[in-house]
């Protein structure tokens, strides 16, 4: 049990997808203009990432990784190099299917999240949280817990970015760093504040 | 020939990719701490976009509407896919150095939005530049972080020593916070600052 | 016919598939081909590094000739310190051991100075012409596991090198492990005091007393690097005791020293 609660709090603050890999980018600046908008996307990348990480960790784990096909009679196929369009694709799947269960059987979210859920197939965070789940070596409870860790860590950092930046809408800021210029400031600092996690360890 | 001298030379400057149009973001914070990364990414990048601009165009009348962000996407993995096996064949240590960021650039928005944003609409050639237009474009921001990251945190350029460090015996004590990420936000946040200065056309 | 009839919609999607994978494909069998060439050499580079043929490789060596030359691949049991040919060398994988319970031991909490768990029963050491070995060690560092080789003489005692090939220390602090200057350091330092008592120890930069009387066991940490030089210190000290390779070291003084 503790082992899952460290994957979790590790992959929340310790290896937070935005602040310290740096991953999910340019949603991440641009939808943190208000916190309500950017607390939507933080529900909407937890959703998915919940979902598309364990399920390409079992494509991985039964199709992909070195060994994987012997239960199909090819036990020395190493077929990894497909991972990247494999992962992708079932990412966007995924995407397209939530966006349409949604649309059916909550329409009041699904109105609310918008263009989010299509923006959310090319979010860098996604993918990159596959690929360090791959990297890891996670088996599928393992992948569920750290999917909902990235996708928490995802939320926690763009609402804190859209509280700032609401703040400093009424701030003196130079004319041409106004905008995108002093979010990357801001973030810049807030990577910094965050490496003040780095060091934590768990017996 | 204009229209090919636009496409090629308008993202640099006027329409840079990553102080501009705010993509491609990602991958431009985590490789910079070294310029031979940087290149590398840089070269990777020009050529996914150059080429997934090229083929997507050359097809651009015969996609059906309702596989075409998957058909875009597909051919954006195929290209980084071989991008990564070459570089995993041929510079072993530079593929270590890059890990996970090579995949990356298929989610990478600059490939996908030039993609959807032009290559759908123009002939093949045009495309092909505005591709190489982008990726030298993010190159450009890519390689001045880069440069600052490489030269103030630890002396050196492309590996050989400009500034003698104090751990190797010199008088330059590196500046640490060059070498870790989050100076890559406040150089990238300079350089619009900068960009947006000397064309005030571009401010919010 | 229309881009959205059925038919053509399949069309597209099944030659994009064909081509797409042909090209995928092409491109792994060309990466495949030089990928366990350049794995090899990376890890015979490695061992010779730590092996002191530095400088040779510097001197423009070629690095099969010299590791083919002067290295062999040998498998140790580390509990008896015995060499063995309970399984085989080519093909023994060390790091896959350690996630196989018949491979592997789980190391007692008191003893993982290490931070490491789990260690496999063989370990894969290359041995020089000389009898010097060069040994496989790992363990926690501050920014993940760190992974290395050390080079030990004929005497069982005395180190002729140590680097690291992996980690995920911090560039500047941490990942000055990798600095020439501070693996100079390892080169003459001895690991044992007494018999069976490991006295290697990192301490504290700058608490480095070279006329003390044990500065024969002590290196000197790095400079704002207290988590990554404690790691460092915890995987000496087990890999040299009774755990780790003791026992290989203390055969190994018994028959060449």
């Amino acid at each position: 049990m503790s082992h899952y609660f460290t994957i979790f709090f590790e992959s929340v603050f310790i290896d937070n997808i935005a602040l310290t890999f740096f991953l999910g980018m340019c949603t991440f600046i641009a939808v943190s203009k208000k916190v309500d908008t950017a607390l939507m996307l933080g529900a909407a990348v937890i959703a998915v990432e919940v979902i598309t990480v364990p399920v390409n960790n079992l494509l991985y784990t039964f199709l992909l990784k070195k060994g994987a096909l012997a239960w199909a009679g090819y036990p020395n196929l190493d077929l990894s190099f497909l991972g990247l369009i494999c992962y992708i694709g079932v990412i966007a799947a995924i995407v397209q299917i939530l966006e349409m269960a949604l649309d059916k059987y909550f329409p009041a979210l699904y109105n609310a999240l918008g263009i989010f859920l299509p923006l959310i197939t090319v979010n860098c965070a996604i993918l990159g949280a596959v690929l360090f789940m791959v990297n890891k070596d996670f088996n599928f409870a393992e992948s569920t817990v750290y999917g909902a860790g990235v996708g928490v860590g995802f939320a926690l950092a763009i609402s804190l970015l859209a509280g700032i930046r609401e703040k400093l809408t009424y701030s003196d800021v130079p004319k041409g760093v106004r905008g995108v210029g002093i979010t990357f400031i801001i973030v810049g600092l807030m990577a910094m504040s965050f490496m003040a996690f780095s060091g934590l360890k768990f017996t | 020939m204009s229209k090919a001298k636009d496409a090629l030379l308008d993202p640099l400057f006027n329409n840079n990719p990553i102080a501009l149009q705010i993509l491609g973001i990602c991958s431009a914070l985590a490789v910079t701490n070294k310029l031979s990364t940087a290149l590398t990414m840089t070269i990777a990048v020009v050529f996914v976009t150059a080429f997934s601009n090229a083929s997507i165009s050359a097809i651009r009348n015969h996609i059906p509407n309702s596989i075409r962000i998957i058909v875009q996407m597909t051919i954006i993995a195929t290209l980084v896919i071989i991008i990564d096996q070459m570089l995993k064949a041929f510079a072993y240590e530079m593929s270590k150095a890059l890990s996970v960021y090579v995949g990356l650039i298929i989610t990478n928005c600059i490939v996908m939005g030039r993609a959807e944003a032009f290559a759908m609409k123009n002939s093949v050639k045009l495309s092909f530049l505005d591709g190489i237009g982008n990726g030298l474009g993010y190159g450009i921001v890519l390689l001045a972080v880069g440069f600052v990251r490489e030269l103030f945190g630890s002396g050196k350029l492309f590996g050989l020593t400009i500034l003698s460090p104090v751990n190797n015996g010199g008088w330059y004590v590196t500046n640490g916070l060059m070498l870790l990420a989050p100076s890559a936000f406040f150089l990238i946040g300079f350089i619009i600052w900068g960009l947006r200065t000397w064309k005030p056309e571009l401010q919010e | 016919m229309s881009n959205d009839s059925i038919f053509k919609t399949f069309l597209v999607a099944f030659l994009l598939c064909v081509v797409c994978s042909v090209l995928v494909c092409l491109a792994a069998i060309v990466r495949i081909d030089k990928e366990a060439y350049n794995q090899q050499l990376e890890l015979r580079q490695t061992v010779l590094a730590a092996g002191g043929y530095q400088q040779q490789i510097d001197d423009g060596g070629n690095v099969d000739e010299l590791f083919t030359t002067n290295f062999e691949l040998k498998i140790v049991d580390l509990a008896t310190g015995e060499y063995t040919t309970a399984v085989d060398a080519e093909t023994y994988d060390q790091k896959e051991a350690v996630g196989n319970p018949e491979l592997s031991v789980e190391i007692p909490a008191e003893l993982d100075v290490a931070g490491i768990g789990t260690r496999a029963k063989y370990a894969a050491v290359y041995v020089d012409k000389s009898g010097t070995v060069v040994l496989p060690i790992r363990g926690t560092g501050y920014g993940g596991m760190m992974y290395g080789y050390v080079s030990v003489a004929t005497d069982g005692t005395t180190i002729n090198g140590l680097t690291f090939y992996s980690h995920g220390e911090t560039p500047g602090l941490g990942a000055e492990v990798d600095n020439p200057r501070w693996k100079a350091q390892w080169p003459g330092k001895q690991i044992y005091s007494n018999p069976g008592t490991v006295a290697l120890k990192v301490v504290k930069n700058g608490k480095f007393n070279p006329s003390a009387s044990d500065a024969i066991n002590t290196i000197d940490g790095l400079a704002g690097a207290t988590n990554t030089s404690k790691g460092v210190n915890g995987i000496v000290r087990y890999w040299f005791g009774e755990h780790g390779f003791a026992p290989l070291l203390t055969k190994l003084k018994a028959e060449r020293g």
